[in-house]
């Protein structure tokens, strides 16, 4: 009986499969058949765009075969009929799963076969590689979604929490990453990559990584390898929330359907955490007290708005009250702790898994304004003591007003893995020749002066040279 | 037999049913009735296994339903709002429910047939008594043993009522099912139910027979010389009463001949026994413990 009812629900989808069928068939293999270009940028592109479409699948179709349990006309047909919930639940999600992915993979291999047939350069390990992350990311996505929808009692919440869910990861990081930086010196990376906690991110990211190697195209690309750590995790938890679901959607009840969404993990839970990232974002107006308060009620208001929906009413409650109090108290005292501790020194935390090293000295505001780079034997112990004591001058004064200072300082540390970059943004006044003189006399370094005046100069100086062009600033 | 034992249930923060008992026999056609927000459409929803207990247990024939996909398997629900999917037509419905039931296809033909109901076309387009129609059609063509209805004659044209009801009696007859009805047409209830249950603040408050309970209750007009108010009739076990000038209208429950006796001992002009339906003994049910 129960596989009768998978039978069934291919019967009963037969348009709706024919239709997924028909899109991902025009826009991957008649596309590039009908093209007159064997370009692989061209098939890039195809592949790209359907891409996309299959990450929207990805939010719509569970939505759709989810659907029914925030409904009571159809929790009273389901759950009455004489199958298990732990049943239904597993062939919804197969069904979805072969939905999606059954119909990407042979338009996929579909459109493999034309391109071949075209003549055109196709990696096919890297094809495989390809087909196979994306599948495996979407995976995770469908099931990201699936527990949000058995979480939700009705179906707005769903697509409300759906949506929110794809964005609120990376947003919590950057607003992390944006306080640190607020709150920090000189420091000018993102110190947590947010989009390794964003499912669309990765999703788009390592495809196009892989496209690039499939076709040998590389139109705008910046990814430079699968990041498999990454992928891993992200599928880990994918794994996990479906098994909470499961679970969950055992144990669900049929009074849920249509009522308030009262679970701890959607609305009660990124509701506060949005209004502490917006007002931990805005902290850094701190400093001009009307621009300030503009925006802490600007963060304010976004929660209250958020409120109205959650409860489909115009009321605030006093826990609500007390969120936006505590939130406000706890924003303004976490700056103010790392304003009290300087930071906690995290400017001085450097990285260790680094390739190359590259210092630059910039003049400001002179008539004929220089940059000195150095790419090449610094003592990298000497170039971080350098550091630590132009953050320690900068904490002691607590002023990053241009005027106090004539040069800024980049020190850039090519990373090893992935040939990114972490880089500094310090600034120095006229007596960083002391620093100069202590840390980089004598040492076997080359300096390369870039001068920026009427005319273009480039040229290699020595290390008196060097003070001396600075003493004369 | 379907039993519900000290049953309680909460929705909403609210309490529904409340130490909630009931025994619906076998090969019976049982009427639930109440006041709007009493719990019927909660009880069938615990018994169809929609809803789950807080507490207490809900067994057919001493199985409990919780979870038991086999006893399901010979239960259907028709709820007052019906669940079709999107597009569905009558045939599309049919080979929905035939995945997970035994199907009389011969009996289906047969009923489409009289109701005149074209199989192919989308139910989304149907009016909402003929919807009903539809749902009751695969009610009668399931080949189970309990069918559960609420509220799923409203609507009906008189005609296809008589149809239902009909069908609904001879399954009784030969399969041995028992049927669940609830509605708020209490003079329809009473055409086809043996059995019935009221239930009011949470908990059945009267079932049984109908026929038996409506015996039991006994309504009189009697006409006095004297004025007589309801006080001088305080030993009879009153439900209602109504003056009009002197004619007094008496429903109380109670042996006949006693009740018969005792107002013949207060001398009347006139007395007459007049038979009472079942929309009125629930009226007076309810109206007595308000």
């Amino acid at each position: 009986m129960a596989s009768k009812y998978f039978n069934y629900l291919f019967k009963e989808n037969n348009k709706i499969l024919f239709i997924l069928m028909f899109i991902g068939f025009i826009v991957c293999p008649v596309l590039m058949t009908v093209s007159t270009t064997s370009k692989s940028e061209v098939f890039y592109g195809n592949f790209m765009f359907y891409n996309f479409v299959v990450f929207i699948l990805c939010y719509l179709i569970p939505f759709i075969n989810f659907y029914f349990i925030n409904r009571k006309k159809s929790v009273d047909t389901f759950f009455s009929l004489p199958i298990s919930k732990s049943k239904l639940f597993i062939f919804k999600v197969l069904f979805t799963l072969i939905e999606i992915f059954g119909i990407y993979l042979l338009n996929m291999i579909i459109s493999f076969l034309i391109i071949l047939f075209k003549g055109s350069y196709i990696n096919v390990q890297y094809f495989i590689l390809a087909i196979l992350v994306n599948i495996v990311l979407g995976i995770t996505l469908v099931f990201v979604n699936i527990f949000i929808i058995v979480k939700c009692n009705n179906y707005i919440d769903s697509l409300i929490c759906m949506i929110v869910y794809s964005i609120l990861p990376p947003v919590i990081i950057e607003t992390i990453n944006v306080f640190l930086n607020n709150v920090t010196y000189g420091i000018n990376y993102s110190l947590i990559n947010s989009n390794c906690f964003s499912i669309p991110a990765i999703y788009f990211s390592d495809f196009s990584y892989a496209l690039n190697k499939v076709l040998k195209v590389n139109p705008y690309s910046f990814i430079n390898d699968f990041d498999v750590v990454t992928i891993y995790v992200m599928f880990l938890i994918g794994i996990l929330l479906l098994g909470v679901s499961y679970v969950c959607f055992k144990n669900r009840k049929g009074e849920y359907a249509e009522q308030m969404t009262t679970s701890k993990l959607m609305y009660k839970s990124f509701l506060p955490i949005a209004l502490i990232s917006l007002l931990i974002i805005f902290g850094n107006e701190r400093n001009d007290v009307n621009v300030y308060l503009f925006s802490t009620v600007i963060a304010i208001l976004v929660y209250i708005i958020g409120v109205f929906i959650y409860n489909r009413n115009l009321k605030l409650h006093k826990y609500n009250i007390i969120i936006i109090l505590f939130s406000v108290i706890f924003s303004n005292n976490l700056y103010y702790v790392f304003d009290k501790n300087n930071g906690f020194n995290i400017s001085k935390i450097y990285p260790k898994n680094y390739n190359s090293l590259y210092l630059s000295i910039n003049s400001y505001g002179y008539k004929d304004s220089f940059e000195i780079i150095v790419d090449s034997g610094l003592d990298v112990k000497k170039v971080q003591k350098f550091q630590d004591e132009l953050v320690d001058w900068h904490y002691k004064h607590k002023t990053n007003i241009d005027e106090n200072y004539s040069y800024g300082i980049r020190v850039n540390y090519i990373l090893k893995n992935n040939n990114k970059s972490h880089f500094y943004l310090l600034n120095g006044k006229k007596e960083i020749i002391n620093y100069l003189n202590e840390y980089f006399k004598n040492q076997n370094i080359k300096y390369k002066i870039i001068i920026y005046s009427e005319k273009y100069e480039e040229k290699i100086i020595t290390y008196d040279e060097l003070i001396e062009i600075i003493s004369k600033n | 037999m379907i039993e519900l034992q000290n049953v309680f249930k909460r929705l909403g923060g609210l309490t529904v049913l409340d130490d909630f008992n009931v025994t619906i026999k076998d090969k019976t056609v049982f009427g639930l009735i109440g006041t709007n927000g009493a719990g019927k459409s909660t009880m069938l929803r615990c018994i169809a296994g929609v809803y789950e207990v807080d507490s207490g247990k809900v067994t057919i024939d001493g199985l409990d339903i919780k979870n038991n996909d086999i006893i399901k398997k010979n239960m259907f629900f028709v709820g007052d709002d019906c669940y079709y999917p999107i597009n569905s037509t009558i045939n599309s419905l049919k080979e929905f429910y035939k995945t997970f039931y035994n199907f009389d296809e011969v009996k289906y033909e047969k009923y489409l047939k009289i109701l005149n109901l074209d199989p192919n076309k989308l139910i989304n387009n149907f009016s909402k008594g003929m919807k009903r129609q539809v749902f009751l059609l695969i009610a009668i063509s399931l080949d189970i043993k309990v069918l559960i209805l609420d509220e799923s004659f409203d609507g009906l044209d008189p005609y296809v009522r008589l149809i239902f009801k009909k069908e609904i009696a001879t399954l009784v007859e030969e399969k041995d099912i028992t049927v669940i009805i609830s509605s708020h047409n209490l003079r329809e209830l009473e055409d086809i139910c043996d059995t019935f249950a009221i239930i009011e603040n949470k908990k059945i408050i009267v079932s049984g027979d109908i026929d038996f309970s409506k015996n039991s209750i006994n309504k009189f007009q009697v006409v006095f010389n004297e004025d007589l108010d309801i006080n001088s009739f305080k030993d009879l076990d009153i439900f209602h009463f109504n003056k009009i000038g002197r004619v007094i209208t008496i429903v109380c429950k109670g042996d006949i001949e006693y009740i018969k006796k005792y107002i013949n001992d207060k001398n009347p002009i006139f007395m007459e026994i007049l038979p009472i339906n079942f929309e009125e003994l629930f009226i007076y049910e309810i109206e007595k413990r308000r």
